[in-house]
């Protein structure tokens, strides 16, 4: 059985979509797939129980049959903490080794998912090498990279991790599009030759970096009022539209994965916002917009979301989860999936488990 | 075309025997007015007003070319396709429901236009009034007047306000051509009502009442033809920005920008009223009076006070209180009293009978420098209104020139302004709006004179731009700058010399080539104000290259951290000349918007700019230029030398027709242009396109 250990070398790197992008790849290809989270970091209320934001979804996504306390065995919880610092709680490798066991049954591979960044859990004795050395599993690194220093934060994880063997290889992620050349030629040379093997080079994305209409209405509890046969449609970025219709008009033309959030009062920002290519309206402060603008909205098909929130709050609530995939839904879930078939070699990286 | 005013045979579907309903409404108009044949249909009435009813349109024997529908909107798809096959012309779609009501609304009108289509019917509404020919006696409304024959049309966009005009025209005996209510304007807008007045006998002035254009392209290429041949007057409401709300919320009418709707109006010859009151106070007088030769006015009054207000207004609008013959001078001192004003305004003083009015008149339009007449008049002791007014028509029907009246008062000259209106003189309350209207006149004027060239076309290099803007959107960029003054040279506008560089060293030997001082700005798509954050740097010489260089890309790294860098773009420094300002902007409605103006760093201050809808020619051009305040400083002040006028007017020929041949760049600014002394062209420091993002 092939245990492969994901982590990363800053917190919202993608790691949950390159697991489930993974997991999906070689289960297509007839693999039993099995997914861990050991240390839950991202900790919510589910049905009454807590567990792992993360390993919840992609127990979700990959219909797997463990119940979410064996798929995160432990949750890095308030009182965890405390009692870490107080050097009163017992180590919960026991509890992660068991949970292994029993994920490893009749698996092929063990997809496991690290916490944060590779250092985190140190502080229980379980940073992600430690935990990788506790189950026998190889590490792949990924790693964002969005200029040269991203080099410096490779290194330095692989020395975190100590032993090369430990590690089958690095991927780095979000490559600007016109580095990518850069990064082929001269990076990837350079870590080989320290010793690092990369194993894949993933440009970035911009229907990954997106949030869908059905996810923006989850994230600020927002009615659909139009278009409701497109909760897929992707957003990339948001602008507020709180100026004159023809001030906005220039803003508007720039993005065009947009969003325009302002109040269902302000029919002229939002008929502008019609006029050039937008993706969802966001109406604030529970103003229902006028008929025409609804019918505009439907003619275009584009989304119109009625929230309760004030601008400045929805903003606040969705730039929070801006740039960060998590575990990718529809079509960017489709998206993560082609993206590792296309850019993560697979067959190699199992070899080297 | 013609047909929809003057069909043969009518059916009214939906009529209805129940008073006050629309439906019993538009058959009762048509019955009592129209000569031709009606229908009611209803499946459940036998007759209505004594005329047979069909269950269906498709159970009337004999052709029927126009059908009126009032029924509830859900079932309107299905008649139009039973009007469809029975080959129906023309369909006038009364009832509401549709875009203007909901989402499920505007599937329904939608669904209705392309029945349409499909049996190549027209359409007038839906959500309309309907429509009246006072020639032909149809009229298909529900309003409960039938508007006097005359020779305003009218068409309206507010239903509401097509009951209003019709019930106070009513009153005020004004007649109309035709009367049309354009409703939600699915399928026949304003653009083809404009061709179908036009070619209309009876009528002589267009007026129209919009929130919104259908397709202002189309609007301005007709009207340039229309409104050399008739007045065209419109009033457009949502001027100002709340306005602009509400005609967004109640019509869906997208706020294009106001200047814009003035600009395009005044280049195709369309005269903008700026008020109801207005629109109907200029339609009188284009519709019985002449239209005058020049600007020249002429006031006739019997009193100082009002003659002093109607001069003040004439003078502001831009009419010229000219100056009499000596001939009129000496016959005018031959029979007025010692104690009147024998030059213009004349003033005959409070004692001014019939007599009086009627020799002054006579002699003021034999005047070769009068070109229009406003008749004043007050109720004094001796006054007779009645008396004078037909002195006014018996001198307005002789003259050529146009003749307006002030009978200023009340009950004492209602009587006189009776006969005026009888005669076709159009009478004002106030002197200021006859001055106003006579303005409006002589505008016209002008408008019936102009001669419209099409736009040159220069020589330029298409397939470059083409490659540009396509590598461009292949790549999803959409806002250039770089490659904006590769377009601008691609056109045969003039850069300053230029090269995007990624090293000092470059930055160095590029500087060399063209000489110093030069200047530095950073390329970036990410970075909009790059002076802000100090990455423009002006005047740097040969020591200084390298570390502007590097403080530029210090100050992006601090100030934009995530902007992606394409490199530094050094260029010769430019000196010696007057900035401008050249742009273009794609308003929703009227396409692109070309922008002239002063530069510097008081534009947004000063806001000395022309506007004019593209694609222009050299006329409009040159408007644009000299119609700017900052022109005479152009023109050369002070000893200064003129400027190379030409050169800019050019650019601005040369940039209209890149927008014109690229409908995917919405935005363009050159940002300054240097203009050099006569003779000596200009020169583009800075530019800045926005493509369409693709839809």
């Amino acid at each position: 059985m092939k245990k492969l250990f994901v982590c990363s070398s800053e917190p919202q790197s993608g790691k949950t979509a390159i697991c489930l992008g993974m997991a999906l790849n070689l289960m297509k290809k007839g693999k039993r797939v099995g997914y861990m989270k050991p240390i839950g970091n991202r900790i919510v209320d589910v049905n009454g129980r807590l567990t792992d934001d993360d390993a919840w979804k992609v127990k979700n996504i990959l219909c797997l049959e463990e119940p979410s306390e064996i798929l995160s065995p432990v949750l890095l919880t308030d009182r965890l903490v405390e009692n870490v610092l107080k050097g009163t709680g017992k180590n919960p490798r026991n509890e992660i080794r068991k949970a292994f066991r029993k994920i490893s049954e009749k698996r092929d591979v063990v997809i496991l998912e690290g916490t944060g960044e590779v250092s985190a859990g140190m502080m229980l004795g379980l940073s992600d090498p430690d935990v990788a050395k506790l189950v026998g599993a190889k590490i792949l690194l990924i790693s964002k990279y969005e200029s040269e220093h991203a080099i410096d934060r490779v290194l330095r994880d692989v020395r975190i991790i100590g032993s090369r063997k430990r590690i089958a290889g690095v991927v780095l992620v979000d490559v600007p599009k016109d580095g990518m050349q850069n990064v082929k030629k001269l990076v990837v040379p350079f870590l080989e030759k320290k010793g690092v093997r990369v194993i894949g080079v993933l440009p970035e994305d911009s229907i990954l970096k997106s949030i869908s209409v059905e996810e923006i209405a989850e994230i600020i509890n927002a009615k659909i009022l139009t278009c409701r046969d497109k909760p897929d449609t992707l957003v990339g970025s948001f602008i507020i539209g709180a100026m004159g219709p023809q001030n906005a008009l220039k803003y508007f033309r720039r993005l065009t994965d947009k969003a325009v959030i302002t109040g269902g009062d302000r029919s002229d920002i939002l008929l502008t916002a019609l006029e050039t290519e937008t993706k969802c309206l966001i109406l604030t402060g529970n103003l229902h917009p006028s008929v025409r603008v609804l019918s505009r909205a439907e003619e275009k098909k584009v989304p119109v979301l009625l929230t309760n929130y004030d601008t400045l709050t929805a903003v606040g609530k969705l730039e929070a989860v801006m740039n960060r995939i998590g575990a990718p839904r529809g079509r960017k879930l489709n998206r993560m999936e082609e993206r590792v078939a296309r850019y993560i070699n697979l067959e190699k990286l199992l070899r080297l488990c | 075309m013609s047909d929809i005013f003057s069909p043969r045979s009518v059916a009214v579907i939906g009529a209805s025997r129940d008073r006050g309903k629309v439906g019993w409404g538009i058959l009762d108009n048509l019955k009592k007015n129209f000569k031709g044949r009606v229908f009611p249909i209803n499946p459940k009435a036998g007759r209505i007003l004594g005329l047979k009813c069909y269950s269906s349109i498709s159970m009337v024997p004999g052709r029927v070319e126009l059908a009126v529908i009032a029924i509830p909107a859900r079932f309107v798809p299905q008649v139009l396709e039973e009007c469809g096959r029975k080959r129906v012309k023309t369909v006038v779609v009364i009832s509401a429901g549709f875009k203007e009501s909901s989402i499920e609304g505007t599937k329904l009108e939608n669904e209705c236009l392309r029945i349409v289509k499909k049996h190549r019917m027209r359409m007038v509404g839906p959500n309309c009034l309907g429509i009246i020919n006072t020639y032909s006696g149809l009229n298909a409304t529900f309003a409960s007047h039938m508007p006097g024959r005359g020779k305003i049309a009218m068409m309206s966009q507010s239903g509401a306000l097509c009951s209003a005009i019709l019930d106070w025209a009513k009153l005020e005996d004004v007649g109309f051509s035709k009367f049309v209510s354009l409703g939600n304007k699915a399928d026949l807008s304003e653009n083809e009502f404009l061709e179908m007045l036009n070619a209309d006998g009876n009528t002589r002035v267009i007026l129209g009442y919009l929130e919104d254009l259908k397709d202002g392209k189309t609007l301005m290429e007709t009207s340039r033809s229309v409104s050399r041949k008739k007045p065209v007057i419109f009033m457009k409401s949502g001027r100002t920005s709340a306005g602009a709300r509400a005609a967004a919320s109640h019509t869906g009418a997208l706020a294009g920008s106001d200047s814009a709707y003035d600009t395009a109006f005044e280049q195709c010859g369309i005269m903008r009223a700026d008020s109801a009151e207005e629109l109907f106070d200029y339609a009188i007088a284009f519709a019985e009076q002449p239209i005058p030769k020049g600007n020249g006015v002429a006031i006739v009054t019997n009193a100082g006070g009002p003659s002093i207000i109607a001069t003040d207004a004439c003078e502001s609008y831009g009419l010229e209180i000219t100056a009499f013959e000596n001939n009129t001078i000496k016959k005018l001192r031959n029979f007025l009293p010692a104690a009147s004003s024998i030059y213009n305004p004349v003033d005959m003083l409070g004692d001014a009978d019939a007599e009086r009015y009627k020799k002054t008149l006579e002699t003021v339009v034999a005047d070769r420098n009068v070109d229009c007449v406003i008749v004043l008049l007050t109720p004094q002791a001796m006054t007779n209104a009645k008396e004078i007014a037909e002195v006014v028509a018996g001198v307005s029907k002789k003259t050529g020139k146009p003749v307006l009246c002030s009978f200023m008062g009340g009950v004492d000259v209602s009587a006189g302004i009776r006969i005026l209106k009888k005669n076709g003189i159009p009478n004002y309350p106030y002197p200021e709006r006859a001055a106003k209207t006579m303005s409006a006149m002589v505008e016209y004027t002008k408008i019936k004179k102009r001669k419209y060239k099409k736009p040159e076309v220069f020589s330029v290099e298409r397939d470059k731009v083409e490659r540009i803007i396509r590598k461009a959107m292949v790549r999803g960029v959409v806002n250039l700058g770089f490659e904006a003054m590769e377009i601008l040279k691609a056109y045969g506008i003039p850069t300053c010399r230029y090269k995007l560089v990624k090293n000092p060293e470059d930055a160095l030997s590029f500087a060399d080539a063209v000489g110093y001082p030069v200047a530095l700005k950073i390329m970036s798509r990410d970075i909009v104000h790059k002076s802000d954050i100090g990455c423009v740097m002006v005047n740097v010489n040969r020591d200084e290259v390298v570390s502007a260089y590097n403080r530029i890309l210090a100050n992006a790294k601090r100030f934009a951290p995530k902007a992606r860098i394409h490199g530094i773009l050094v260029q010769e420094m430019i000196t010696g000349g007057h900035e401008v300002i050249l742009g273009s902007n794609r308003d929703p409605k009227l396409g692109d918007v070309m922008m002239f103006g002063m530069g510097g760093i008081y534009v947004e201050v000063l806001k000395d700019v022309r506007f004019k809808v593209a694609p222009m020619n050299r006329d409009e051009a040159n408007d644009m230029v000299t119609g700017t305040k900052m022109y005479p400083v152009l023109r050369g002040m002070r000893g200064e030398k003129p400027a190379d006028i030409k050169s800019v007017v050019d650019s601005l020929l040369r940039l209209s027709q890149l927008v014109t041949d690229f409908p995917e760049i919405v935005e363009l600014d050159v940002n300054p242009l240097m203009v050099f002394p006569e003779g000596s062209g200009s020169c583009a420091i800075d530019a800045r396109i926005i493509l369409e993002g693709k839809k």
